[in-house]
């Protein structure tokens, strides 16, 4: 049977996926560059440390000089490690430390990354509440940054997070929960790494269950006109919409008793691809390339899978971009997005890369984008061999017309003026970093720009 | 009649020598497979062998001679700035941040079963 790949090349005639250069950069002296994932943020640290014990990161912490930067995986696009100074890495601190089974809580050390929590807690009979559409981030930058899923009716993953235990700049452990050290924790519960080194992590969680996920491609105005519907009676809704094909695809998951099922599910890497190939070829002619992918796009089947939880929220990012992404008050979505789209649809034939929309419960994290307020995120993306900055200057001023508070990893030009305004707490987090890290020891100018001024 | 069947039996085990692992034995392999040096195999558990054992993610699998010798051609030195800068899917530094150059080159000669 003919693979919808090949039937997508036949459409366009197929061709040979344009060769990108690749970038090589010469790495500066003895100091070997670090890199965050999409390679658009650069340092080039003194020491790299993977402490292999929390002894070994207390004393790296104590007798560190100058600025130290925790980094977990390097998913964030803004410059939140960068540091010629001291960069410390928890992978070494990773796995399931202890679980309560009665209150179906775990205690988990904070370098673990969020594919390798689903099966240890599967195997003590736990589940996360939700997770993000990847799983290559570390528990602790995922808490930092309120990484989050998408559902309507849950929070973001700061908000699972019962008790935290931190080292502070002078070598010393802290706890913090709800009832101990709370303002402390509300602080850590989204704090940029900026109060200390997040080094375990008790969350909350519940029993295992299993999800149906149901994927299918709609014209974008019917997706539009339904998206609240769906978020409202559907566990985990997001839609994404492919820039000029007038076509999106809507991930509905419900928790389900069905057996799990193994379907061919259609390849991101794969579809990222071809998506770059029709824009190489079909660029010159938008109507051209909506024709083409359209009819491509309205041939693809539904797509149900049905899965352990954990195996069913990720999808593999093998094809590296940069990203814009807001959160929005939640009515304000659709008049942002019919805004954004008509901004690139005309004046940037060259963007191939989908946005996404999701949906997430609104908390009352001090620094969280989704406190006091039921929140869209919209998120944009380019391709990362391509310069995103003049897309991304054209758009953000329509997220932020919106209301719309950007997310703490990804790229963002807002100051600490503008963003102290979406944050009722911003001057007490500040306090309670003074009060933790008195001689700004985790503050790279970044967040100096943030906190200190 | 025999003599045919027989024939045919070692055409068949020749191919089969011929071609090698198939992709899924190829997987199974490269899942078996680790580092001698314990400090070396603790980076490549955390780091490398997360994409490197799997076939979906398209990077080279442990082991796989053939497939690493492609890379190998274009030199050791490029190798090691693809690791550094990052390469197609994987990410800079293939998520061991804090490697020296020595330890990233002792984990691509592992993979690519190189010796060391």
């Amino acid at each position: 049977m003919q693979s919808r790949r090949t039937f997508l090349q036949q459409l366009m005639g197929a061709a040979a996926v344009l060769a990108m250069p690749t970038h090589l950069l010469a790495a500066k002296s003895n100091a070997l560059p670090w890199r965050n994932w999409s390679g658009s943020q650069v340092c080039y640290p003194n020491t790299r440390s993977a402490p292999a014990n929390l002894a070994q990161l207390q004393t790296l912490l104590k007798e560190s000089q100058g600025v130290i930067r925790p980094v977990g995986s390097g998913h964030s696009f803004m410059p939140l490690v960068p540091t010629n100074d001291t960069i410390v890495s928890l992978s070494r601190l990773s796995g399931l430390i202890s679980v309560d089974a009665d209150k179906q809580q775990a205690r988990v050390w904070a370098g673990t990354r969020l594919g390798e929590i689903g099966e240890p807690l599967a195997q003590n009979r736990q589940a996360l509440l939700n997770m993000p559409d990847i799983d290559e981030q570390s528990l602790a930058g995922a808490i930092a940054t309120a990484t989050h899923g998408t559902g309507a009716h849950i929070t973001c993953m700061s908000d699972y997070v019962e008790a935290m235990q931190l080292v502070l700049a002078n070598g010393d452990t802290l706890e913090c929960s709800r009832t101990q050290n709370s303002d402390i924790f509300n602080a850590a519960r989204v704090n940029l790494g900026a109060l200390g080194v997040v080094s375990q992590v008790t969350l909350q969680n519940q029993a295992p269950y299993k999800l149906k996920r149901e994927t299918t491609w709609l014209p974008i105005e019917e997706i539009l006109d339904n998206a609240h519907d769906l978020a409202d009676n559907n566990r985990n809704f997001e839609f994404y919409f492919i820039p000029f094909t007038g076509m999106g695809f809507i991930d509905v998951q419900n928790i389900t008793d069905e057996p799990i099922t193994e379907m061919e599910k259609l390849d991101q890497n794969d579809g990222a691809e071809d998506l770059k190939t029709a824009r190489d070829l079909l660029s010159w002619s938008p109507k051209l390339r909506e024709l083409v992918l359209g009819t491509y796009m309205k041939t693809l089947p539904k797509e149900v899978n049905v899965a352990n939880s954990w195996q069913n929220y990720a999808s593999e990012r093998n094809v590296r971009f940069n990203e814009m992404e807001y959160h929005l008050p939640r009515e304000n979505m659709l008049s942002a997005f019919k805004e954004i789209r008509h901004i690139v649809e005309t004046q940037f034939p060259e963007v191939f890369f989908p946005f996404e929309v999701r949906f997430i419960k609104q908390d009352d994290i001090w620094l969280s984008p989704f406190n006091g307020r039921e929140t869209c995120s919209i998120a944009v993306h380019r391709y990362h061999q391509e310069d995103y900055t003049a897309m991304f200057a054209a758009i953000e001023p329509v997220m932020q017309k919106y209301q719309g508070r950007p997310h703490w990893g990804k790229i963002n030009t807002m100051t600490a003026n503008q963003l102290a305004g979406h944050y009722d707490r911003w001057s007490d987090f500040k306090a309670i970093r003074q009060q933790l890290d008195p001689k700004g020891q985790f503050l790279n100018p970044y967040l100096s720009s943030l906190f200190r001024s | 009649m025999l003599r045919i069947f027989i024939l045919l039996f070692l055409s068949v085990l020749l191919s089969a020598c011929e071609q090698g692992p198939s992709p899924e034995e190829m997987v199974a392999i490269s899942q078996t497979l680790a580092p001698d040096d314990p400090q070396l195999n603790e980076i490549y558990q955390r780091s490398c062998q997360n994409c490197h054992t799997l076939a979906s993610t398209g990077a080279p699998l442990t082991g796989d001679i053939s497939a690493w010798q492609t890379r190998l051609d274009k030199g050791k030195n490029t190798l090691l700035e693809n690791v550094i800068n990052g390469f197609g899917g994987m990410p800079p530094f293939g998520l061991c941040m804090e490697c020296n150059a020595d330890q990233l080159t002792a984990l691509i000669d592992f993979m690519a079963q190189q010796p060391n």
